[in-house]
């Protein structure tokens, strides 16, 4: 298992021979087979984007035109109240549900972050008695199934923890219903911890011994030199965690029993779970909702996030 | 970003901490994921061999004062055709859906690993829908497979599909309530997301070496034995990565089936055809607590992973091709 992830992470593309003469693949590459891909590319193109148009395209149609006809344009006037109408549908406004969402997704990038930085330096920096052995176990752990783990989880959580319900904060109620989600996430995640441990093998032990000569110790190289060097990992973990989270549908099905604590996607259920096929336009206008922040740190952060998924093959 | 090689050396540095020192620092800093391990994994993981062979229900106290019953859990389940209809609903939404992901994936990395004007702009879009949100994205496709009045329906009846003249409107072909062919329809939803898939597989392309093909212009070798011999052959540890991440995922798939059957109150969708065996744990052990069994199910489920990546890592001796690393 590991011995492919370390061939994508060690083999970058720019460490291939220098010598090699740039040649096209195929030797008598015709103008018509380069537009042949040119043409598929751009169908490809058009098919991804496609369901984020018609998702924008229904959301801005009434309630009996969403999904009952097929026009390219939504009917004049464009219904623009639809957002207004679903921002209010559900018990709570979907402000609430969307700083939900943040809340979780941050914590949650904050904790693995900030712990799995700290691991991978660890493994990257000491030599101690059984390093090698105790990183594969770490790796090998990513085989276990949640499947597994979720029942037992939830008992650990609501009859030892006692987390599922207390605690208030801001007119938070049950605010304790969040832990669950939010405190494993400080001890680490195995992919991201493979990930920055490469990244941290990277940088030049020279700087290090620098800084050691200037008196530093380990937690000082670790935010004088180590961090500041790492900040392209560390964005590609932050955005993967955090769009990871913030799509979650299952843990906060589990653990957020209170609709005043769900987070986007479980408002989204409550739009298919309560209407049914009914007031289409509403539940496209929620997505467009859920899906915009994702779109936005995509557009900004897009070359972090590919390059992170190929080094660590991540699910993104 | 080099990824070259600069571990700490076994000897010349101009200064060190002392051993023991080191030491120290490297288990107390790993040990944190240790801790979170223990508490998180290791101790439900007991826990839950325990809770199998309790009837433990959420509502009538801790798991520790449910009654200890037996193996009875595992008999029930056993024999239940339910949960052996939900693990071919799983086996069939695994198998199909790795195959229909890598086999979209592949060619588009092909396409990728082409040199074309605007790679990194495409790249971007096709890695788009990836990381969109499950949820939102079924949603999209539920109204675009929409019986009759949705996208899909419009284009066959224009194409010329039949009209079921029964109902009221025109209706080719009910992906949301035909039980045949809900799977095949979130099958195809999950092909949407390949991104992945296709990122690993343009990692493993650019990876092969371009003098292997150059040797195959020499010897005048077609563009299909190129992709035979050279591109497939080296790609294989790619793709046996794929499959084998691939499966252990779509077997606990649960948001794109339970979004798609209409939401987490819809269970198992029409005639439970979209009933896996991670929403059948799921549903016993949230929805009608009997957590027991549910726990009891999981490590059916978790039988079925292993044997599947065990199959997986036994077979790949028999196509899985590892180049010597190059340095």
């Amino acid at each position: 298992m590991s011995t492919e992830l370390e061939y994508t992470a060690r083999v970058p593309v720019t460490a291939l021979p220098v010598g090699v003469p740039k040649t096209p693949r195929l030797p008598a590459r015709g103008f018509g087979s380069k537009l042949a891909a040119y043409v598929v590319v751009v169908l490809i193109s058009i098919t991804s984007l496609f369901p984020l148009y018609w998702m924008l395209e229904n959301s801005l149609r009434t309630a009996v035109d969403a999904g009952a006809t097929v026009t390219l344009v939504p009917k004049s006037p464009w219904q623009w109240s639809n957002y207004s109408t679903m921002w209010h549908y559900l018990p709570y406004p979907m402000s609430t549900f969307l700083i939900n969402s943040f809340i979780v997704a941050g914590l949650v990038t904050l904790g693995t972050v900030i712990s799995s930085a700290l691991i991978a330096y660890g493994f990257a920096r000491f030599r101690f008695f059984g390093r090698e052995a105790f990183f594969a176990v770490i790796i090998s752990t990513m085989m276990i199934p949640y499947a597994v783990m979720m029942i037992p989880q939830y008992a650990l959580f609501i009859n030892f923890f006692h987390w599922g319900s207390g605690g208030s904060l801001f007119g938070y109620h049950n605010l304790r219903q969040f832990l669950p989600q939010i405190v494993p996430a400080f001890f680490g995640s195995p992919i991201f911890i493979f990930l920055l441990r490469q990244f941290i093998r990277g940088i030049p032990y020279s700087l290090d011994e620098a800084a050691m000569v200037d008196g530093a110790g380990p937690l000082r190289i670790f935010w004088t030199i180590i961090l500041p060097e790492l900040r392209p990992a560390l964005a590609a973990v932050m955005v993967l965690t955090f769009i990871g989270k913030w799509n979650d549908f299952l843990g906060p099905l589990i653990y957020l029993q209170d609709p005043h604590n769900w987070t986007v996607e479980l408002a989204l259920n409550g739009f298919v779970g309560r209407y049914g096929t009914s007031y289409l336009n509403l539940q496209m206008a929620a997505s467009v909702i859920a899906i915009a922040p994702i779109v936005f740190i995509y557009f900004i952060a897009s070359r972090q996030i590919i390059q992170g998924v190929t080094l660590s093959g991540v699910k993104g | 970003m080099s990824a070259v090689e600069t571990a700490p050396r076994k000897s010349g540095r101009a200064r060190r901490w002392s051993r023991s020192r080191e030491a120290r620092w490297g288990v107390g800093l790993t040990s944190i994921w240790l801790v979170g391990f223990l508490v998180f994994a290791a101790v439900p993981l007991g826990m839950s061999v325990y809770i199998s062979f309790t009837n433990w229900a959420p509502i009538s106290g801790p798991f520790w004062h449910a009654h200890t019953i037996g193996l009875q859990n595992y008999v029930t389940f056993l024999t239940d055709h339910v949960y052996w209809h939900s693990v071919f609903n799983t086996i069939y939404y695994a198998v199909g859906s790795v195959a229909v992901v890598n086999l979209v994936a592949l060619p588009m990395a092909m396409l990728l690993n082409q040199k074309l004007i605007g790679l990194n702009i495409f790249r971007t879009i096709f890695y788009l829908p990836a990381i969109l949100p499950a949820v939102a994205v079924v949603l999209v496709f539920r109204l675009i497979l929409f019986p009759g009045t949705g996208l899909v329906s419009w284009i066959l009846t224009k194409v010329g599909a039949q009209c079921d003249t029964t109902q009221v409107t025109c209706n080719p072909v009910d992906w949301l309530n035909n039980p045949r062919l809900t799977m095949p329809a979130v099958i195809l939803i999950s092909a949407w997301g390949v991104g992945q898939t296709l990122l690993i597989y343009l990692a493993g392309l650019q990876g092969i070496d371009k003098g292997l093909y150059e040797a195959g212009d020499v010897d005048g070798t077609t563009s299909w034995s190129k992709f035979r011999y050279i591109t497939l052959p080296l790609l294989t540890p790619a793709i046996f990565f794929n499959v084998v991440t691939g499966l252990i995922g779509a077997f606990q798939e649960f948001t794109k089936l339970v979004i798609f059957a209409g939401g987490a109150a819809a269970t198992g969708g029409p005639r439970q055809s979209l009933l896996t065996t991670f929403w059948y744990v799921y549903v016993e052990g949230f929805d009608y607590s009997h957590m027991g069994l549910a726990t009891a199910m999981a490590f059916g489920l978790f039988v079925l992973i292993l044997i599947f990546t065990g199959l997986n890592f036994l077979g790949q001796k028999r196509w899985v091709f590892y180049q010597e690393e190059r340095r």
